[in-house]
């Protein structure tokens, strides 16, 4: 009865995107290419170059490192287990000794609204709310958090566009910013340019910030200005996990070759006994049968993942899997629901997860199952030689400010970021991610902080947001985390794959979107097998026909437009 | 007042096996209703060992525990949700209630001022909405982001509520405001004094309508408040049922960094009773106008 709005969903941002060229290249390629004829910055001005026009110069992702600040990397504390090719580091017990990395209180006492998403329930606001006191008056400014519902920011941040009313400080994680047309248009009206603060030397009263990684910062760059801080991401997001424990109980291998792993799912599949081999794993199988991410670049041709014979190889080793009936029955009848539950209990063994999922079922696992173990599947590809990951794009989020602040504004606010940059072993980190130690946490036997009671009420993840940071795999309270996570991650490192588009922001085209979730539907009938295994390649043809030809082309442009070509 | 005084002389009595049936139906559609309340209420109290136990949703009572109703109202940040609810929705209830009620007497009588006009007007509001983004910026250019009236003015007229208040009103018969009128009563005397009190079923029926409305209502709050101080119960409400499901919605780097365990399924249940109790307390009171008050727009509209 209420007069409630219906939900919003963001709108496409053309009918016919292929036909009109309207693309949000928030990339610095393009607008380099864009300055060059004619000083046009916006990309989807339609006077700007189209694809095959021969973007006028090779602008490779690199030129854009001018604006981006010289790294200088930081370290508060030496790892106990360095990362190598570009995992992160490992520590292997809590440091008894906490860096002071920003010597001087950074604020100035300016009040500043920060509109970030959010996760869990709100906590007390500002005035009610110790945590928040204490945090802003180490910063010596006062953060205002305004917390949006992190399922629904995408709405609220088209209406805020629209109407031009941001806050001082905006978060926008990175998967909303595609699902918002004309962000890299509307970033350079609304966002202040942090070139000029931050390029080059001139970041250097930030040293935190001078630690994130470059690629990270060519992130936030929007038609060549600096606009972002980003949130450094690790390489990779998931890969299959095992239960060690009973792995270890039972004397199985580890697989090296897909054929292996199959024969392990047999041995290991035990339906009367309630225990199955597999959980959801297609994407991870995917990578150990080396399918690009979404384009490969060869002999001057793209090819889609979905035309290559590594996935119908793919598709095919599925189908055997689920043939064999090695896949737990409520993740076939339901997408994904309760698959945690079902590893955590034991009902499957095997099952692809992000990362996260490692310390969340130790979190919530080992109290009541101390012998409880998980870890990762070495990497591994299916002809026993190495896999090709899928890389993460260099960056979470990014942070925004408001266009038209002053520059001591915006120089207090960079320094309140700064402080939220610094990474663990530091005490900024301890004070904006857990508060005052025997107030809002204390640490256990492990050195490892655990909340107090008042902690768990008024902490936030607000800091966390107001910046990006190194990661680190230090919750070294639970058994062989780091040492397992990090020796994986040392060697999966090496085999990331190689994607033509890397380092270049490409706002996909609606159409292409549209394609990919009903072809990669068909793909999972046949997998299922409810389609025969030959019905690939009219998938394949039905997707080149319905938008993939035209999908093709698009991003040959883009390739020509950077001087990939 | 028995039965067998009220049944038709040429009806028999019911057979026992009919009768028996009648109550199984009857009973099977209570159970419907009431076994699911059952169990949320049950499994909101449930200690959290018990939901262990039971795997989920607990049927069967093993142990009382308010554990998950101290843990939502620790804080105060729902218990202040809960204020800003409750004043939200009397205010825009009275506030809805006057303004439907003048709009909807205002128009039922024939040859008032522009009254095709405006009706057409508000009949209009039925086929298009304004939009996300017009509304904003209406709200904004008012001035009313980050003020409690951006909850209640956008929706403070229901053109559905208008119709059937006016559709009833029509059906007072012209000669009872006739002979107030030659008794010397002007408008506001009809309203007040003939036409009200002749309307407690609709009015009651329609308060119902915008009460619930008001109760249940986040998306304005979401668009219009940047305050997470001001926001009313359904929005904290649902923080509590998004936590945990950062991996789900997106690709920040490392969720282990940030996101809690998942709320446990007690929490859930006694955010679902939270949310609940405030309509099932006023449904009993306005429920005997209720079946008067909605026919009356089916048959006279």
């Amino acid at each position: 009865m209420s007069a409630m709005p219906p939900r919003h969903r963001a709108p496409s941002t053309s009918t016919k995107p292929w036909a009109t060229r309207r693309r949000f290249l928030g990339v610095l390629g393009f607008g380099a290419a864009a300055a060059a004829s004619g000083g046009l910055l916006s990309a989807c001005a339609p006077s700007g170059p189209r694809p095959g026009s021969g973007g006028a110069s090779a602008a490779a992702v690199d030129s854009l490192d001018a604006l981006c600040p010289t790294y200088t990397p930081y370290e508060a504390l030496p790892p106990d287990i360095p990362g190598q090719h570009g995992a992160p580091s490992g520590f292997t017990s809590y440091p008894t000794e906490l860096v002071q990395a920003v010597a001087e209180t950074p604020g100035r006492g300016g009040h500043y609204r920060f509109m970030a998403p959010l996760w869990a329930p709100i906590p007390p606001g500002l005035g009610d709310n110790s945590f928040y006191d204490a945090v802003n008056g180490r910063l010596g400014a006062t953060v205002e958090f305004s917390f949006q519902d992190g399922n629904t920011i995408t709405d609220r941040l088209n209406v805020l566009i629209a109407s031009r009313e941001v806050s001082d400080i905006t978060m926008v994680p990175d998967w909303a910013i595609n699902l918002i047309p004309n962000f890299a248009e509307a970033a350079g009206e609304l966002f202040e340019d942090l070139t000029p603060y931050l390029a080059g030397d001139e970041v250097a009263p930030y040293p935190m910030l001078a630690s994130l990684p470059t690629p990270a910062w060519r992130w936030g760059i929007f038609n060549q200005r600096l606009q972002g801080v980003p949130w450094p991401s690790d390489p990779y997001n998931e890969w299959m996990f095992y239960r060690q424990d009973v792995f270890e109980a039972n004397g199985w291998p580890m697989p090296a070759n897909a054929a292996e792993l199959m024969e392990l799912g047999r041995e290991i599949n035990d339906p009367d006994n309630n225990r199955w081999a597999f959980g959801d794993m297609w994407r991870t199988v995917r990578q150990v049968f080396r399918t690009p991410r979404d384009w490969r670049y060869e002999n001057g041709e793209l090819i889609h993942r979905y035309e290559t014979e590594e996935l119908a190889a793919a598709v095919e080793f599925m189908r055997e899997v689920y043939d064999a009936d090695l896949i737990h029955p409520d993740v076939i009848s339901s997408r994904g629901a309760g698959v945690k539950e079902l590893f955590n209990s034991g009902e499957i063994l095997v099952y692809q997860d992000g990362f996260g999922g490692w310390t969340e079922a130790y979190r919530g696992v080992l109290a009541q199952n101390p012998d409880f173990r998980m870890n990762l599947l070495p990497a591994f590809a299916h002809d026993g030689g190495t896999p090709s990951l899928h890389p993460n794009d260099p960056s979470g989020q990014c942070v925004l400010l408001r266009r038209g602040m002053e520059p001591d504004q915006i120089r207090e606010v960079l320094g309140l970021i700064n402080y939220c940059t610094a990474p663990f072993g530091t005490r900024e980190y301890m004070m904006y991610r857990y508060g005052v130690e025997g107030e809002h946490y204390e640490l256990d036997g492990n050195g490892a902080p655990q909340r107090t009671e008042l902690g768990q009420r008024e902490y936030s993840d607000g800091y966390l947001f107001l910046s990006g940071r190194n990661n680190v795999i230090a919750e070294s309270e639970y058994p062989g985390y780091v040492e397992s996570y990090t020796s994986w991650y040392n060697d999966a490192a090496q085999y990331r794959a190689a994607d033509p588009f890397e380092g270049i922001r490409i706002q996909r085209p609606s159409a292409y979107s549209a394609i990919e979730q009903p072809t990669e539907d068909k793909i999972t009938d046949i997998i299922r097998g409810r389609r025969p295994v030959s019905d690939i390649t009219q998938v394949v043809d039905e997707w080149r026909r319905d938008g993939g030809e035209e999908a093709r082309e698009f991003y040959h442009g883009v390739l020509q437009e950077n001087g990939r070509d | 007042m028995t039965t067998a005084s009220k049944r038709p002389a040429w009806q028999e009595p019911p057979t026992p096996v009919g009768l028996a049936a009648k109550g199984l139906v009857l009973t099977a559609i209570v159970a419907v209703v009431t076994v699911p309340l059952y169990v949320v209420v049950l499994t909101s109290l449930s200690p959290a060992e018990a939901v262990n136990r039971a795997g989920g949703l607990v049927t069967v009572p093993d142990g009382i525990s308010f554990a998950a109703y101290q843990e939502l109202f620790a804080g105060g940040v729902v218990t202040r949700s809960v204020l800003v609810s409750l004043g939200v929705t009397l205010t825009g209830t009275a506030l809805s209630l006057a303004v439907t009620i003048l709009a909807a007497y205002g128009l039922s009588r024939p040859g008032s001022l522009l009254h095709r006009p405006l009706l057409f007007l508000i009949l209009l509001t039925f086929l298009f909405g304004p939009g996300i983004i017009p509304s904003y910026l209406l709200v904004s250019s008012l001035g009313l982001i980050d003020s409690y009236w951006s909850l209640i003015l956008p929706t403070a007229i229901n053109a559905f509520n208008l119709v059937v208040m006016r559709a009833f009103f029509m059906g007072i018969p012209g000669e009872v405001s006739d002979s107030a009128r030659i008794d010397g009563a002007n408008d506001w005397q009809i309203l007040t004094r003939i036409v009200l009190p002749m309307s407690k079923g609709v009015t009651a029926v329609v308060g119902l309508f915008y009460a619930v409305g008001y109760w249940n209502a986040f998306f304005n709050a979401i668009l219009y408040l940047n305050d997470n101080t001001m926001w009313p119960l359904q929005l904290i409400l649902r923080q509590y049922v998004q936590q945990g499901q950062t991996l789900s919605v997106g690709s920040l780097a490392d969720p282990s960094q940030t996101s809690a365990l998942p709320p446990n399924l007690a929490i859930q249940m006694a955010i679902v009773v939270v949310a609940l109790v405030p309509v099932v307390l006023v449904y009993p009171l306005v429920q005997r106008h209720f079946t008067k008050g909605v026919v009356i727009g089916a048959v006279k509209g």
